[in-house]
């Protein structure tokens, strides 16, 4: 069995009194898709952002392609390889869609100051380039971001904004995505293209793990191979999707408390 | 048909480009130079409301900027060529009045210092207040290096901005645990501090600050002595009016450079949401600090000129005031756009000396100058823009 591409171990934050995660061991392997599901409050998004670097873990450790990156700033975990998604989308508001799209990019390119203002001819032509990698990943999105490229972020409707921020997030060719609720404020119809989207990028990337937190229960039965419910910050099943969906603890603790 | 066709509208536009951008540079300079050699009160109003009016129609009617720029970006030499006549031709528009041409050595150093600024302020948010304060470290720095040690201009250049770019980066550590209002109130504390240092100690001459500052040489010419340009001579003000303007070419270069790399995008994203530019990877205590340093190093250059102009600096030169001052300039004229900025700096230098007339009012009426233009242009006079790439 190869290494997997996260691996966490024992992970546990407090916020003052509140235990937010509580010994939370997870796996993911490379090119694998796993959904993380769990009443509001349970600690998925807590999850991505120790993952990410944002929060410390107060106990426990986090392996990222087989280095600890416990503790380490975010943009030196992101220049790693993971990327991610906010659960409230936050783009770069006042840039234009394009420009978020190569901010993406940052950590995949390599103009130092004094670079820029010695040799503006190689860090414009490096930023030029970017856009136009920028743009060839608008095109593959689905919708018509790239038609709208050249509009301010803000501009956007909140699915295109969604689209977006996935779009951002791949720009830097990430071993790892993660995905915080991708489908809110979607309707069915940009749901399925969601769904659509992450299969055809699958397919493009079959080495990309993808960890997605997700409450449209559709997504959670379509896309994945693993499913992790957490509850109270504590890890309750991690199995497939049809094993969780019969477990009696995850029916207690979610689908009996919110509509299944 | 279309072999015919394609080529004379390419030259019809080009015309027509070379028409706006021709119309409307000299258009600017003719304001400015209106502007500067008002001398009634009722002019300077009248060309204030004129100057609004004309925002007025430009925040109506978006598309005649639009007209403008893509003029601008279609006629680039013509441009280039037209500013280099103005900004090189127009001291002699002011034959001897030194009170003139020391104007416009003051609205080029603001600009400098203003340009410096929209690093922080306009490119990634970061209310900077000391931007007077690194404006004076440059000025000591290199007055002293020149009084005490006999250096020429030339020499205390780098040094002093090297100083001020180390001081810089030492106000712009806080910023690694502080922002929005508490980083703010860390660079006024900043700015405060070096003022009452340069007030206090013995070396920088306390209060009464440093005098008899020698002025530049180049190639055995003193920048003290009057300008013979074609058999006609500019006062000495005209030495440091082409000074200043290189330094100011030179901070345009740099402004444009870093905007259009992965820096200025990087800055930018700051702007937007820091926790976003984190995901992306940008490590945002780098480019803060950047930021503070890039500040600093520019606005040395302008206190280097600055006080090698003057001949005499004192504290009071670089109070926190001046910083307020570099603030308003930056946002009225445009945060993130450098023209913009520019404008600003020039309009705000100029508008305190055109309204002497109204002495104790001076100050209010400059308020309401301001807040006039901010209700006119909410996003500043040229408001940021979004970039593009290639074609
Ligand atoms: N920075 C923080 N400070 C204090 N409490 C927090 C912080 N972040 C999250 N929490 C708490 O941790 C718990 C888990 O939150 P979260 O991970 O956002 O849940 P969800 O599973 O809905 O994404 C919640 O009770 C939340 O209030
Ligand atoms: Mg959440």
């Amino acid at each position: 069995m190869d290494e997997p591409v996260l691996r966490s171990l024992g992970l546990t934050i407090r916020f003052g009194g509140l235990v937010a995660l509580d010994q939370v061991d997870l796996e993911v392997r490379a090119g694998e898709i796993v959904a993380v599901i769990g009443p509001n409050g349970a600690g998925k998004s807590t999850l991505f952002n120790i993952i990410t670097g944002v929060y410390g873990p107060t106990e426990g450790r986090v392996w990222f392609d087989g280095k600890d990156i416990t503790g380490r700033p975010t943009h030196e975990i992101v220049a790693r390889g993971i990327a991610r998604t906010f659960q409230a989308s936050r783009l770069f508001a006042d840039l234009s869609v394009l420009d978020n799209v190569v901010l993406g990019l940052h950590t995949r390119t390599t103009t130092n100051v004094l670079e820029a203002m010695l040799l503006p001819g190689r860090s414009r032509r490096e930023l030029a380039r970017a856009a136009a990698t920028a743009e060839g990943i608008l095109e593959q999105i689905g919708g018509n971001l790239f038609e709208q490229r050249k509009r301010r972020a803000s501009e956007l409707a909140q699915a295109d904004r969604r689209r977006l921020e996935i779009a951002r997030a791949l720009a830097s060719q990430p071993k790892l995505l993660l995905l915080d609720e991708p489908t809110a404020g979607m309707d069915d119809n940009d749901t399925d293209a969601l769904i659509e989207d992450v299969r055809k990028l699958k397919a493009d990337r079959s080495d990309m793990a993808i960890v997605v937190v997700e409450h449209d229960m559709r997504l959670v039965a379509a896309l994945p191979e693993r499913v992790v419910v957490l509850d109270y910050g504590r890890k309750i099943a991690d199995a497939d999707f049809d094993t969780v969906r019969r477990d009696p603890r995850v029916q207690e603790a979610y689908l009996g408390s919110s509509a299944s | 048909m279309k072999a015919d066709g394609a080529p004379a509208t390419k030259t019809f536009s080009t015309l027509r480009a070379g028409t706006v951008v021709i119309g409307s540079s000299l258009a600017v300079a003719a304001f400015l130079w209106a502007f500067i050699t008002a001398d009634s009160t009722i002019a300077v109003v009248a060309l204030l409301v004129l100057l609004a009016a004309f925002f007025f129609g430009l925040e109506r009617y978006p598309q005649a900027e639009a007209v403008v720029v893509r003029s601008f970006a279609e006629a680039r030499v013509t441009a280039a060529i037209v500013w280099l006549v103005i900004v090189l031709g127009f001291p002699f528009l002011f034959g001897q009045n030194t009170y003139f041409l020391h104007l416009l050595v003051m609205c080029l150093i603001y600009s400098v210092l203003a340009i410096a600024l929209n690093f922080q302020l306009g490119s990634a948010n970061i209310p900077n207040f000391a931007t007077g304060a690194t404006y004076g470290i440059g000025a000591y720095c290199s007055a002293l290096l020149a009084l005490e040690f006999g250096w020429s201009f030339w020499a205390t250049l780098p040094f002093a901005a090297l100083a001020a770019t180390l001081f810089g980066f030492i106000i712009g550590l806080p910023s690694m645990r502080t922002r929005d209002a508490y980083l703010a109130l860390v660079t006024i504390a900043c700015g405060v501090i070096i003022h009452q240092l340069l007030n206090n100690f013995e070396w920088t001459g306390g209060p009464q600050g440093l005098i008899g500052i020698p002025a530049p040489t180049l190639f055995g010419y003193s920048f003290a002595s009057p300008l013979p340009v074609f058999g006609y001579t500019l006062p000495f003000q005209a030495n440091f009016y082409y000074l200043a303007l290189a330094l100011l070419a030179l901070s345009i270069v740099v402004a444009n450079r870093l905007h259009q790399s992965r820096i200025g995008l990087a800055w930018n994203a700051l702007r937007a949401d820091e926790i976003a530019a984190r995901a992306v990877g940008i490590n945002v205590v780098w480019y803060k600090v950047l930021a503070f340093a890039v500040d600093a190093f520019l606005a040395a250059f302008a206190g280097v000129v600055y006080a090698f102009y003057i001949s005499y600096i004192a504290p009071d030169n670089f109070t926190f005031l001046v910083s307020v001052t570099l603030m308003t300039m930056v946002i009225v004229g445009g945060m993130d756009n450098v023209i913009g900025v520019i404008l600003g700096a020039f309009l705000l230098t100029l508008l305190p000396e055109k309204l002497r007339a109204f002495s104790d009012y001076r100050l209010l009426f400059y308020g309401l100058v301001v807040i006039a233009f901010l209700m006119i242009r909410p996003q500043g006079l040229l408001p940021q823009r979004l970039r593009s790439y290639g074609a």
